[in-house]
């Protein structure tokens, strides 16, 4: 056992941590060891004590194939394994596992952790996991989807936070992203380790994305975020299509909540960007009609016609989407919306004239009394939606509803604070933008497309105006880029 | 207002007339000589069918004049009209003889003019088929037959040989495309009505014909700033006669003072209208237009309000400004409250009433409207009474747009990177011949109506 146990932290060296090379070959020369190991017959006796000999954080690799042995150790007491597969995920050392895909595969999945754990801190554990594997959060993998459905489904949202909130830019099956760098290089991005080739992620299908930024927006639209819901959906609504009659039928149902979200969010019908493609498009046109005209009638009023809008339709309809709920916070923000455009012509108002003024999208009806919409009115404040306080005169005057103007403009500090956080997100892309460039660098069609530019460039032509040739050529690779 | 005649405006509110209640200011015997041709009939008929005072008046007159016409359905309407309005009136009654006759001896023109036509053709000889087709075009009009006389005027264009022959075939066209309400078709005849500067004369003659239905036809599109320049721009020196068939010089006045009051700034008022002498010479028979320009440059808002809320019921009678007159008087009224409230930072809403408040709408509804159109940028104090008008910040602009760019950079690059991996990874929808997408991957996959708890 203790001959083992030198074995099991014989790597990492001290030494080799700064040489890529040197680090690599022990990395791989230390999995053939383990994937040995773990076929012996006292593996498995020895693997309880041996793990108390280990240190996750230094000893990742070693610890992982130690874990696996345990989960499928019927003796090991469950109290015990779930605490050492908890401190393994939160504290592993990304470099080494790297080299032992399958294993943690199979660590995750085998039996699930979602199964061992309670829903939300299994959710929180892979969420870890993930985010330490891959702190940009850019790669999906097949992991994010299956831990997005489950955290949907049992409605643990708060712990996927943090990496639904990323945002998506790498996809499994990239043509051209085997990285020609090592697995032991620090600045290999993760889209150059997460890949299916290294068995980090089943392929995934078109259907899968789709459903995963469905999921993320679903789960924006339970934490009432709706800006992040709105954009997770719109993702899912302009998702690239080369069909010019056709859409899928999970954007259609993106594009019905994408709707109703934007409806929340400004108070007004979203406009399809102008990525959107062609097929999906003409699809949203048809699909989308009743939803647009109740987006038409809760923008433009009268209220009648706003209530009108939503009660032709049969609540069954409204059901068969799953949008009934959604629809009933929208007739909620009917008037809250209207309170809201109010500040855009008052400074201060009167709650009376408030109450005269809007009316409640329930019953298309001014609200009773003052102090029901006293109570509206601080509810919008202290949700945060509206700027401003409830103020009652001294003297006993009607009390009324001050509009804070600050919220209009920025102070200086707001204003760079903001800028520097949009900056730093920008900069925050460079590696991303690295990596793809990297990819691209590696593809032999892109290579063949940049040379023939330089070529054109040297003979003073320009890029413009390139032979049919070219064009075929410019289709293929650079669709992305150039419907954007 | 009597019974015939209170049923009579009750029917015509119905079909969405617009009746005005008041006398008018001026003198309908006086009004009417200021025009020729068709459209005297025309605007009798519109006053009779909008003035309560004058309605039996320039109904009856209406129908003297159809009656020295040819028109006989014009005929039928008036009496109609006037059978409604006033039965007990000697006028109002079918003159079935004058009728019947009337229609055989127009029925007969025409077939001459045909015959006459065919043998002017028979011969090539191309003046006698222009003036062939000139005569039988006028008859059509004049007995109401619009679209075969705008077809047979427009033949004529091929066997025009002088600058005048041209412009006459402009005018035909102009003026049948005016009765008819046209406005798409007058500007492109009016076009080619322009001879290149070879005839300085004719151009010079037919200058304000051209610029007035230019600037009716804008009118009734709707695009007040440029018929207001066309108006502006018609030449005083040229005798009405050449225009009134379809406006007379006060209208040019009117048409062009209210337009531009609608739709220029001061200093542009000043410059283009009030210093502007060709249409000074316009503007003398309505010196209270003149006045209201003036009262506006000057900024003496509510004065210039008040002149033209004076004349609103006269020129709700005009047969072309009718249509627009309260979204005129609209956009002035407010282009007023505007100019009012530029040097000020704060007005009392008292103030504003006493200056332009109107019985039918309070002020401060009225500037509701108004900022929520952005025409005006304010903010109401409904505690106070006060209006709070807000000086644009140009600091916070580029503070917000320098972060709506920054901003929205950051979402295109996103955008781009993750559409250039969905194409390298080849995860574009591509369409299945067979069963189109909609059944391949939609499955009975169905998220999302779960109760929305969290807040």
């Amino acid at each position: 056992m203790e001959g083992t146990l030198a074995t099991l932290v014989a790597f990492p060296q001290a030494g080799i941590l700064g040489d890529n090379e040197e680090y690599h070959r022990a990395a791989q020369a230390h999995r053939i060891t383990l994937t040995k190991l773990s076929s012996s017959a006292r593996w498995a006796s020895e693997a309880p004590r041996l793990i108390e000999r280990l240190d996750p954080a230094t000893h990742s690799l070693s610890y992982l194939y130690v874990l696996q042995a345990l989960k499928s150790v019927n003796s090991y007491p469950l109290d015990d394994l779930l605490i050492k597969l908890t401190t393994f995920f939160t504290s592993f050392d990304a470099r080494q596992i790297r080299y032992a895909p399958k294993a943690f595969t199979k660590l995750l999945a085998q039996p699930r952790l979602q199964d061992l754990f309670p829903a939300s801190v299994a959710v929180e554990l892979i969420t870890t996991a993930l985010l330490q594997l891959d702190p940009t959060g850019s790669v999906l993998t097949s992991h994010h989807t299956d831990l997005v459905r489950f955290a949907y489904m049992t409605n643990s949202i708060e712990p996927v936070l943090p990496i639904i909130e990323k945002s998506i830019v790498f996809y499994p099956g990239m043509k051209g992203s085997i990285s020609t760098r090592l697995l032991s290089d620090p600045d290999l991005p993760p889209s150059g380790f997460m890949t299916v080739e290294n068995d980090f992620t089943k392929p995934l299908q078109i259907k899968d994305i789709l459903e995963h930024d469905l999921l993320r927006g679903l789960c924006f639209i339970q934490r009432r975020s709706w800006q992040q819901a709105f954009d997770a959906l719109e993702r899912v609504v302009t998702f690239p299509s080369r069909d010019s009659t056709n859409a899928s039928k999970i954007m259609v149902e993106a594009h019905r909540k994408w709707v109703l979200v934007g409806l929340l969010l400004n108070g007004r019908a979203p406009v399809l960007p102008p990525l959107t493609s062609i097929g999906p498009r003409k699809v949203y046109e048809v699909t989308g009609k009743p939803y647009y005209s109740l987006a038409q009638a809760f923008e433009k009023g009268p209220a009648e016609s706003f209530k009108a809008e939503y009660e032709v339709l049969p609540q069954t309809f409204w059901d068969e989407e799953k949008n009934f709920n959604l629809l009933k916070l929208v007739i909620e923000h009917y008037q809250k919306w209207q309170i809201l455009n109010l500040r855009h012509v008052y400074s201060k108002i009167s709650l009376e004239q408030i109450r005269t003024r809007t009316q409640s999208g329930q019953t298309a009806a001014p609200l009773g009394s003052a102090l029901e919409i006293e109570i509206l009115v601080k509810g919008m404040i202290e949700e945060g939606i509206l700027q401003g306080e409830v103020v009652h005169p001294e003297n006993g005057g009607p009390a009324y509803l001050v509009f804070s103007a600050a919220a209009d403009d920025l102070t200086e500090e707001e204003f760079s604070r903001r800028m520097v956080g949009t900056a730093q997100r920008i900069k925050a892309l460079g590696p991303v933008v690295k990596a793809t460039n990297e990819r691209l660098g590696s593809n032999k069609d892109y290579l063949k497309w940049l040379a023939q530019q330089k070529r054109r460039e040297q003979q003073g032509q320009g890029s413009q105006g390139g032979a049919g040739e070219d064009a075929v050529e410019d289709e293929d690779l650079m669709t992305g880029i150039v419907a954007g | 207002m009597a019974g015939p005649l209170l049923e009579f405006f009750t029917q015509m509110d119905n079909q969405g007339g617009i009746i005005v209640k008041d006398g008018p200011k001026f003198d309908l015997d006086l009004y009417i000589q200021n025009y020729r041709g068709r459209t005297k009939f025309d605007r009798l008929l519109l006053i009779g069918r909008s003035s309560v005072k004058l309605c039996v008046d320039a109904l009856r007159a209406a129908l003297a004049e159809a009656k020295r016409g040819r028109d006989t359905q014009r005929y039928r309407d008036v009496v109609e009209y006037l059978r409604i309005a006033a039965p007990n009136d000697p006028d109002a009654v079918y003159d079935q003889k004058w009728l019947d006759k009337q229609e055989i001896a127009n029925h007969e023109e025409t077939q001459r003019l045909l015959a006459e036509l065919k043998g002017y053709k028979n011969n090539l000889i191309k003046e006698s088929i222009r003036m062939g087709n000139e005569d039988l075009a006028k008859h059509y009009e004049s007995i109401g037959d619009l679209n075969a006389a705008s077809e047979y005027y427009s033949k004529m264009r091929p066997d025009v040989s002088t600058a005048k022959h041209l412009i006459d075939v402009g005018k035909h066209l102009v003026r049948v495309a005016v009765q008819r309400r046209d406005w798409n078709m007058i500007p492109a005849h009016v076009a080619k009505m322009t001879l290149g500067g070879q005839y300085p004369d004719e151009e010079r003659n037919s200058q304000p014909f051209q610029k007035v239905a230019t600037g009716i036809a804008l009118l009734g599109q709707d695009k007040y700033y440029e018929a207001a320049l066309a108006f502006l721009e018609a030449d005083p020196s040229v005798s009405s006669k050449v225009y009134n068939e379809i406006a007379s010089k006060n209208d040019v006045a009117v048409y062009g003072g209210l337009l531009a009051l609608a739709t220029m700034d001061r200093r542009e008022l000043q410059a283009m209208v009030l210093e502007n002498q060709n249409f000074r010479a316009f503007l003398e028979p309505e010196p209270h237009i003149r006045r209201a320009v003036t009262m506006f440059v000057n900024g003496r808002y509510a004065a210039c309000i008040e002149i033209l809320e004076g004349y609103r019921g006269d020129y709700l009678l005009d047969i072309y400004l009718q249509r627009h007159v309260s979204k005129i008087y609209a956009r002035i009224r407010s282009k007023c409250v505007v100019q009012y409230l530029i040097p000020f930072s704060c007005v009392s809403l008292d103030t504003l009433e006493k200056a332009f408040g109107s019985p039918e709408r309070p002020i401060e509804e009225e500037l509701a409207g108004m900022i929520e159109e952005g025409v005006l940028e304010a903010r109401i104090d409904g505690i106070e009474s006060l209006v709070n008008t807000i000086k644009v910040d140009p600091r916070a602009q580029m503070q917000a747009s320098a972060l709506a760019s920054a901003e929205n950079y950051e979402r295109q690059a996103i955008e781009r990177l993750r559409r250039m991996a969905l194409a390298a990874a080849d995860l574009e929808l591509v369409g299945t011949r067979k069963m189109g997408l909609h059944h391949q991957l939609g499955g009975d996959l169905a998220f999302g109506d779960q109760e929305i708890l969290m807040g």
